[in-house]
């Protein structure tokens, strides 16, 4: 037993060597609310980890003529004024392998869920340049939400930002955790970072995501709201650069930031503390370049790089909708397209809340599977034209036939769209689906049936004519054959089932 | 400018003539000036930390376990 242990260590003894170090020394000055201010410290970097105290790290952000002004990355009770503290030459990075898919970690990289620490293959910079252009490829293949509204009208493909924008309590988290249950055998690594949310609901997410086998494939990067500024401000740099580390296997990899607005908030607190200079609504004149060097790490890489993406959902939160103040305005220029989420239809009903007239996705059918361009094409017009009537819905025992059968369709590809946040559909289902709305097999349906159709309908398809949907997700096209296979099939499901018309 | 920074020496036992000596030459020919102060400070463990303005030196046993630790 003892020889074992001491072999253990000499192992891990071996080849270290321990020279003497140089560093640059300081004391603390002034210290309060987080920060540090400290003299001496001349040859410090940048952005560096600094280590005050025992165990508490801080980062040099304010690098001034006479001080330095040092933010302290963890509580400590134990410093005090005059205390030495001391560089320790390395820039924030965060230690990662692949052993950290499944886990949840702070964005320094120690675990959260009360499992051993991460063993460390490499150390990534928090803070890096985003690939040059030369190194890119455009976007063309789709990442599927398993959101019929999303993946029909505002199509994402890898390597695509795009902004998921409302008001609180419309959705937005949930689509961001809907995309990832449907990246279950997607070939997707998952990353969701969890910036100053509640801690209840980063335990309870990490439950949702456990039960449903999507821990298999997805890291957790956490910096909740009791957690300081500074952690949370660091918090989707870290979560960013894990991804970078499955990029560079070439592998594709999904980053949710919940939220940004959250984040834009953490760094005014330490930018103000740190007494910059504010602008408008009190944020730092670099807000903008604090999200647009986060989002311009998302991208997809050609082969020669690799040939993986990172594909980013960031999510903003709006107050009172008014996408026109200062975050909101800057990250959507930022990204290649948004998901606007209205709070007006979420308390109709229409869940996922999305308003298909403002949301738009810059990337669009260039990243969308051709079977779905074709049925979504006219699906979208039967809304477009829905929607300009449906001022006169109220009306409807008073109009003509044609403008009847119109409200009457798009109501009913309306509600097609409506779905759970936690039932993901794979692409091929959804292709049948919005087949049959828009080519009318939904007419005769009354509307609160209309779900249950669609779960026997599916149902039908899935035991009896399994062929058809194997065919679009391998052909990626609906040929002339699976064209009349789907007609039969839903004509013979019309007979069959009469009890919701 | 390096005459101006003050020289820091820290043990963990007070320094024999015969080191101070060999101390002060060196730093003579490193900094310029002779002149340090000296520190007992038993935390150390062992080795010495030499601060020469605010860059430190640490060939400390302290320091060198803290190397140990990874983060």
């Amino acid at each position: 037993m003892k020889q074992s242990l001491l072999s253990v260590l000499e192992q891990q003894l071996d080849g270290l060597s321990l020279d003497a170090t140089k560093r640059s020394v300081g004391k603390i000055v002034s210290f309060g609310d987080g920060i540090a201010t400290v003299d001496g410290l001349d040859q410090v970097m940048s952005g560096e980890l600094i280590v005050l105290g025992k165990n508490t790290y801080g980062l040099a952000l304010n690098l001034k003529a006479d001080h330095v002004g040092v933010v302290l990355l963890s509580e400590d009770r134990d410093l005090r004024v005059g205390d030495t503290v001391s560089t320790t030459g390395r820039l924030l990075s965060i230690g990662v392998s692949d052993q950290i898919i499944g886990r949840v970690v702070d964005p320094l990289g120690a675990p959260l869920d009360a499992k051993p620490p991460i063993k460390i293959k490499s150390y990534e910079a928090l803070e890096k340049i985003a690939p040059g252009v030369i190194t890119r490829k455009s976007v063309t293949v789709p990442l599927q939400t398993g959101i019929k509204a999303i993946d029909a009208m505002i199509p994402i493909g890898r390597g695509q930002r795009e902004l998921i924008i409302g008001d609180r309590g419309t959705g937005k988290s949930a689509i961001g955790l809907g995309t990832i249950l449907n990246q279950k055998g997607q070939n997707v690594i998952c990353v969701y970072v969890a910036i100053g949310q509640k801690r209840s609901f980063v335990a309870q997410t990490t439950a949702v995501l456990e039960k449903a086998g999507a821990m298999d494939y997805t890291v957790i990067v956490s910096a909740s709201a009791s957690d300081s500024a500074a952690m949370q401000f660091l918090a989707p740099y870290a979560g960013v650069s894990v991804a970078e580390f499955f990029l560079k296997q070439g592998k594709d990899v999904l980053v949710i930031y919940d939220d940004l607005s959250k984040h834009a908030v953490a760094y005014r607190e330490i930018s103000l503390l740190l007494r910059r200079p504010s602008g408008r609504e009190a944020y730092p004149g670099d807000v903008f370049y604090l999200h647009s060097r986060l989002l311009e790490r998302a991208c997809r890489l050609n082969d020669d790089n690799g040939g993986g993406s990172i594909t980013a959902l960031p999510i903003i939160e709006t107050q009172a909708s008014d996408v026109s103040a200062y975050i909101p305005t800057n990250v959507i220029s930022i990204t290649d397209g948004q998901i606007y989420l209205e709070a007006d239809l979420f308390n109709a009903g229409v869940k996922p809340a999305i308003n298909v007239g403002l949301s738009v996705s810059r990337v669009g059918s260039a990243a969308q599977l051709k079977s779905m361009k074709q049925v979504a094409g006219k699906m979208r017009l039967d809304l477009a034209q829905y929607r300009e009537l449906a001022a006169f819905a109220q009306f409807s025992s008073d109009l003509d036939t044609k403008t009847k059968a119109q409200l009457d369709r798009g109501a009913r590809v309306a509600t097609i769209l409506n779905q759970q946040w936690d039932e993901p559909m794979p692409v091929e289902e959804q292709v049948a689906v919005i087949y049959a709305a828009s080519n009318g097999y939904l007419d005769g349906i009354k509307l609160e049936q209309v779900k249950k159709w669609e779960e026997a309908a599916l149902d039908y398809l899935k035991s009896s004519h399994s062929s058809i949907l194997s065919s679009i997700k391998k052909e990626a096209k609906i040929t002339e054959e699976t064209d009349k296979q789907l007609k039969s099939a839903f004509a013979t499901f019309a007979t069959t089932h009469t009890e919701w018309r | 400018m390096s005459s101006s920074k003050s020289v820091v020496v820290e043990s963990v036992i007070p320094l024999s003539a015969e080191q101070k000596r060999v101390l002060s030459s060196l730093l003579k020919a490193r900094v310029g000036s002779e002149k340090f102060t000296e520190k007992v400070n038993p935390t150390l463990l062992g080795g010495l930390r030499v601060s020469i303005g605010t860059t430190q030196y640490d060939m400390s046993l302290t320091g060198k376990l803290s190397q140990l630790r990874n983060i």
